[in-house]
C-alpha cells in the first residue's frame, strides 16, 4: 500500500504565503498522520492564525507543494467531491465557529444534515450522547452570541466529533477556556483514535503540551516560516 | 488595493478612457451575475442540490418574504385599489365608457402596478435583509465557516434566497391583483358611486384577461426579481473584510437592484407590444 493511502492527511513540501500576516506564512511545510495518529503543533502565544487549517481542507491553495486527504490531492478534486471530503474534516475553529443566524444545535446538526441521510433524531441523538460526556445535559437552542466561552467550546468538540470523521483538527480548543474538560477530551480522542481516526491538534498551551495522557504520535513546533518536527517524533 | 476606473496598471486614463474603464466594469458585474443566474437555472432542476438544510433555507426564506410581506402587500394592495379602480370605475361611468373598464384596469393594475409594486415592496424589505445577512456573513467569516463544512455557498445561501424570493414575488402579486381589484369595486359600492352590478364588472375585467397576460404577468415578476435578488445575493457574498463593507455592499446592491428591475420590467413591457 502507498503512503499516499496509508495517510488520512500528508503535506508534501508545502508552502503557504497567501496569508494575511507575512509572519505566519510557512513554506517547505512536511506533516503527515495516519489512521489512528495524533500530531500536536505548537504554536507560540500571540502568533496570528497560521494558515494550516485552511489547507488541511482544501480552502486554500498551496503556492508550492502538495496537500493530500484521504490519498487524494486537493487540487485534483471537482468542487462537488472537495465539498463531500471536507464532510470527513470534523473541526474546531480558531475563529467565528458558529453561523450567526442558525441556533447552536442547528449549528451542529448542519452539516450531517446536509451531507447524509441520516435521521435528524439519530444525529441529535448522538450529539447528546457526546454533549453527554462533557456533562450537558442538553443542546442548547439559544444563538450562538448568547452562550459563554466554554459552552461554545464544549459544542464545538460536540460537532467536530460528530459523524465520526477521518480527521479532527482542533485549533487551540483550550485557548481561554477552563481545561475542566480536557479529560473528557482526551478520553474521547483516545477511543476516537482507536476506531482509525486521525487527529491534529494546534495549541499554545503549556499543559496540552506536557500532557502524556494525549500519547501524541508525532509533536511539531511553528516557527514561521517552518514547521519543525521536534524530536521523538517519525516525520 | 484594486485599481478604480480612472487608473489602470498604474498610469492615468483620460475622461474618455475613465468612461471605458467605468462602462467596462459594470459590463464585468453584468455578465458575473448573468452567470450566477444561469448556474442557479441549472442548480434548482438537480435533486442533489437540494438537500434537507437546503429546503429549511428555502422555507424560511417563503415565510420571510411571502407571509411577512403580505400585510403590508395587501394594505398596499387595498390603496391601490382604492385610488385607481374606484376612480377608473367612476370616470369611465361617467364618460359613458364602461365597456373600457376592463382593458384599463386589466392594463394598469394586472400588467403594470402589480408585479412593479410588488417587486418594489419586496426589494426594499428583503433585498436589504439579504445583502446586509450575507454580507455580515462574509465579513465575519461565517461564509468561509460554511464552506470548510463542505457546504456550497451558492447552493446553500443563494439558490434557497433565490427561488424563495421568486415563488413569493409570484404569490403576492397574484394577490396583489385580486385584493386591488375587489377593494376598489367594494369601495365604490361603500361609497355609493355607480358601480354597476358584481358580475358586470367582473366579466368587463376577466374578458379583458387574455392568456397572453398571464404569461406577462409571471415574466414582469419573476424576471426582475431574479435578477434583483441574485443582484442582492452577490454583493453580499462579495463584501470584504471590513464592517464598513457592509453598508456599501447594501447600497451598491439595492441602485443596481432598482435599475435592474425598472429596465427589466420596461424591457418586458416593450417586447409584449412588439
Amino acid at each position: 500500500m502507498s503512503a499516499e493511502t496509508e495517510s488520512v492527511l500528508h503535506f508534501e513540501a508545502v508552502d503557504l504565503l497567501q496569508t494575511r500576516s507575512a509572519d505566519s506564512a510557512l513554506r517547505e511545510v512536511e506533516l503527515r498522520v495516519g489512521p489512528g495518529e495524533l500530531a500536536l503543533i505548537q504554536v507560540r502565544r500571540g502568533l496570528l492564525e497560521i494558515p494550516l487549517g485552511d489547507a488541511v481542507c482544501g480552502m486554500m491553495r498551496p503556492d508550492k507543494g502538495v496537500v493530500r486527504f484521504d490519498g487524494l490531492d486537493w487540487t485534483a478534486m471537482s468542487p462537488r467531491e472537495a465539498q463531500r471530503k471536507r464532510h470527513d474534516i470534523g473541526r474546531f475553529h480558531g475563529d467565528a465557529p458558529w453561523i450567526s443566524n442558525l441556533n447552536i444545535d442547528e449549528n451542529i446538526l448542519l452539516g450531517e444534515c446536509h451531507h447524509t441521510r441520516r435521521d435528524e433524531a439519530e444525529i441529535l441523538a448522538e450529539a447528546l450522547a457526546l454533549a453527554a460526556r462533557f456533562g450537558l445535559e442538553e443542546i442548547t437552542s439559544k444563538r450562538p452570541h448568547l452562550i459563554s466561552q466554554r459552552l461554545s467550546a464544549v459544542y464545538q468538540l460536540v460537532r467536530a466529533f460528530l459523524g465520526k470523521p477521518k480527521l479532527i483538527y482542533l485549533e487551540r480548543p483550550m485557548r481561554g477556556v477552563v481545561s475542566e474538560f480536557s479529560e473528557v477530551l482526551i478520553e474521547l480522542l483516545g477511543e476516537y483514535r482507536a476506531e482509525g481516526g486521525a487527529v491534529v491538534w494546534i495549541s499554545s498551551e503549556q499543559d496540552v503540551l506536557d500532557s502524556t495522557a494525549l500519547n501524541a504520535t508525532s509533536r511539531y513546533a511553528v516557527e514561521p516560516p517552518h514547521l519543525r518536527a521536534q524530536e521523538n517524533t517519525r516525520a | 488595493m484594486s485599481p478604480t476606473p480612472g487608473q489602470s496598471a498604474g498610469r492615468r486614463l483620460s475622461p474618455v478612457g475613465r468612461l471605458g474603464a467605468l462602462t467596462l466594469d459594470k459590463f464585468a458585474d453584468l455578465l458575473h451575475e448573468a452567470g450566477v443566474v444561469g448556474r442557479l437555472f441549472q442548480l434548482c432542476l438537480q435533486p442533489r442540490a437540494w438537500p434537507r438544510t437546503t429546503r429549511n433555507v428555502l422555507a424560511r426564506q417563503v415565510f420571510f418574504t411571502g407571509i411577512g410581506a403580505m400585510r403590508f402587500s395587501m394594505l398596499l394592495a387595498f390603496l391601490v385599489g382604492v385610488s385607481i379602480v374606484f376612480q377608473t370605475n367612476l370616470w369611465l361611468k361617467q364618460a359613458g365608457q364602461e365597456e373600457l373598464v376592463g382593458p384599463i384596469l386589466v392594463a394598469v393594475v394586472v400588467r403594470g402596478m402589480g408585479p412593479l409594486l410588488v417587486n418594489i415592496v419586496i426589494l426594499v424589505r428583503s433585498g436589504s435583509a439579504i445583502v446586509t445577512e450575507l454580507a455580515t456573513m462574509t465579513v465575519g467569516g461565517e461564509v468561509k465557516l460554511l464552506e470548510t463544512q463542505g457546504l456550497d455557498p451558492l447552493e446553500y445561501l443563494v439558490l434557497p434566497r433565490v427561488i424563495g424570493v421568486t415563488l413569493s414575488v409570484w404569490c403576492l402579486t397574484v394577490f396583489f391583483i385580486v385584493v386591488s381589484l375587489f377593494s376598489g369595486y367594494a369601495a365604490a359600492l361603500g361609497l355609493q358611486v355607480n358601480a354597476g352590478a358584481s358580475t358586470a364588472f367582473l366579466d368587463s375585467v376577466l374578458s379583458a384577461i387574455r392568456w397572453q397576460d398571464i404569461l406577462l404577468v409571471t415574466a414582469k415578476t419573476v424576471v426582475p426579481v431574479l435578477l434583483t435578488t441574485t443582484i442582492c445575493c452577490v454583493a453580499g457574498l462579495s463584501a470584504g473584510a471590513a464592517r464598513t463593507d457592509i453598508p456599501q455592499a447594501a447600497t451598491r446592491a439595492l441602485s443596481r437592484a432598482i435599475a435592474a428591475l425598472f429596465i427589466s420590467t420596461a424591457s418586458i413591457t416593450i417586447i409584449s407590444y412588439l
